[in-house]
């Protein structure tokens, strides 16, 4: 008998960033929420989370004008174009934003801080991750030792009005097979703390949750690995139906009867009438 | 007889460019949260105010360096830098940035094409025809193409030279200057170069406005105010209201003989010529 049911069930799949989206933006967004600071949305549908100076701002925007896109920006003040700029797609895994929001939100200080350039996050994972590199004409490819996951570094003088616009990147995460891959990019003068900890919430092997529907299980990539966490609505129902069956079993041998009828409960319900207010 | 307290007491004050800064700002503030913008505070003191879709915000710095207290812009999106750029001093009457907000807020209801603007070229010909019809004159004393009001008391500096956006936006340099004031008395507004015309012309509404607005004003204050302006009081003083209510005190208790009620005892009958005397006595609690 195939399992037919439609019903989403829930698995854990594993690497994270294979699992997909959940179409929603909240494991992103709520740790940047949680921290205090400001929700809002335009009336297309996109949501903005920003600090309270106006200095950070993330963008949630399925119908932003660059496609669906997140878009992390830091700038030096409310006025200022951004200093460096993070966009995700919006099919990569929000709880791989989530990690990165974190670390915005834990520290605002240091947002803006520290060294660029990302050489010592790049020889970081080299030598302690088993990346290797491998060189395409004017970027350097550092790649996850399983394959799916390279980060490229564009070489050489890049305008920071084009990195912000999108027409170059610095840093192009591109994770996932062929036909399941989805992009994040980042900026020149992204810090290289902020590099990492991108860079290892992307490429992050961990369990994620994700409720999914047989059909959906078959779009997975097949590197990737789901595991049902839950029994499955259908499994529910036949762990009751063989309770059902096992319970009136006793109840033949007619002994089990007194051992259900609780005292208390009518106890309970007589128990309102006592005598002083009885009246 | 000298009229020794120095209370504040309510004046209206005109022209409204010659009022003082008033220190509460919320007025200016109103009318974009009356539009939904949301509000937020730094961890310094200074406020900041967002269009839903952040495409438009408003600063109060009162805590920022510099003179600049006032900034306001727009975007084409979130995460780009603005457009345009106004700022106005902490000298600038707060009547007059609220008249700029609302001007906004209006604008910002009718969509992205009222509130940016286009490639910005040929924007404040129609602003300086303006003020030429009002019987402004062209200031030939300044570097500056300078626009000046008939009393003498407003001028609009224009630089007609190429301006970088990017400096403009930094508030390093300006497009339009507005200074307001006598000598030694002048605060500030200025505006980027593609602020969209039919702003511009609100702002140099809202900087140009004759109209009075109230202060609240010790004697000390009245005597700093420029010349030019006129303070009328709009409430009567502390003293003008003793003397009404001794007035009405005297009038009951001739009727309820030796009990006069609470008032009156607050201010006891007494002769009008020893009030100035008895008034430092009963400051309030």
């Amino acid at each position: 008998m195939p399992s037919t049911t439609a019903r989403a069930r829930e698995y854990q799949v594993a690497p994270r960033y294979l699992a997909g989206s959940t179409h929603t933006g909240d494991p992103g967004l709520q740790p940047l929420l949680d921290a205090g600071w400001a929700l809002s949305r335009d009336e297309l549908g996109n949501v903005f989370v920003t600090s309270p100076d106006h200095t950070v701002r993330t963008g949630f925007l399925p119908k932003g004008e660059r496609g669906d896109l997140w878009m992390i920006t830091a700038h030096p003040n409310a006025f200022a174009p951004p200093s460096w700029q993070v966009t995700l797609d919006l099919s990569a895994p929000p709880e791989i934003v989530g990690e990165f929001t974190t670390a915005l939100a834990t520290g605002p200080d240091s947002v803006l801080a520290g060294a660029t350039g990302g050489y010592d996050v790049t020889d970081r994972f080299l030598d302690e991750h088993g990346w290797h590199l491998a060189r395409e004409r004017a970027t350097a490819v550092f790649r996850s030792p399983d394959g799916l996951v390279a980060l490229h570094r564009q070489l050489g003088y890049l305008r920071p009005e084009a990195e912000v616009a999108g027409d170059v990147e610095r840093w192009l995460f591109e994770v996932g097979p062929p036909g399941h891959r989805w992009y994040a990019t980042a900026t020149s003068d992204l810090p290289d703390h902020l590099l990492e900890t991108l860079t290892i919430a992307v490429a992050s092997p961990e369990l994620v949750q994700r409720y999914l529907r047989h059909s959906e299980l078959g779009h997975l990539p097949a590197q990737a690995t789901a595991v049902p966490t839950a029994p499955s609505p259908l499994e529910v129902a036949r762990i009751r139906a063989a309770t059902a069956r096992s319970a009136p079993a006793p109840r033949a041998a007619g002994a089990s009867v007194l051992a259900y009828t609780t005292a208390t409960r009518p106890a309970a319900l007589t128990m309102p009438t006592p005598a002083g207010r009885a009246r | 007889m000298p009229d020794t307290p120095d209370k504040p007491r309510a004046y209206r004050i005109a022209p409204r460019y010659l009022a003082n800064a008033d220190a509460d700002g919320s007025g200016a503030v109103q009318p974009l949260l009356d539009a939904g913008w949301a509000l937020s505070r730094d961890d310094e003191g200074n406020t900041f105010v967002t269009a839903p879709d952040l495409r438009a915000r408003l600063a109060h710095l009162p805590e920022s360096d510099g003179r600049t207290l006032w900034k306001i812009s727009a975007s084409p999106d979130a995460f780009a830098p603005p457009e345009w750029l106004v700022t106005f001093d902490n000298q600038t009457p707060p009547e007059v940035v609220a008249d700029f907000t609302t001007a906004l807020a209006d604008a910002y209801t009718r969509g992205p094409s009222a509130y940016l603007g286009g490639d910005g070229q040929t924007v404040g010909v129609d602003t300086c025809l303006q003020l030429l019809a009002e019987e402004w004159s062209l200031d030939p004393t300044t570097p500056f193409l300078t626009y000046q009001s008939p009393d003498r008391l407003v001028r609009l500096q224009v630089r007609d030279n190429p301006l970088r956006h990017e400096a403009q936006m930094a508030g390093d340099t300006e497009r339009w200057l507005f200074e307001a004031g006598p000598p030694g008395q002048v605060w500030y507004a200025t505006a980027s170069s593609r602020l969209p015309e039919h702003l511009l012309q609100a702002l140099t509404t809202a900087v140009t406005d004759p109209s009075p607005v109230q202060r609240s004003m010790r004697r000390i204050d009245l005597e700093h105010l420029p010349a030019e302006a006129t303070a009328t009081p709009t409430a009567p003083t502390p003293m003008e209201v003793a003397r009404i209510r001794a007035a009405t005190a005297r009038s009951v208790s001739s009727a309820s003989s030796r009990q006069p009620p609470p008032a009156a005892q607050l201010f006891p009958p007494v002769p009008i010529s020893t009030i100035a005397a008895t008034t430092p006595r009963r400051s309030p609690p």
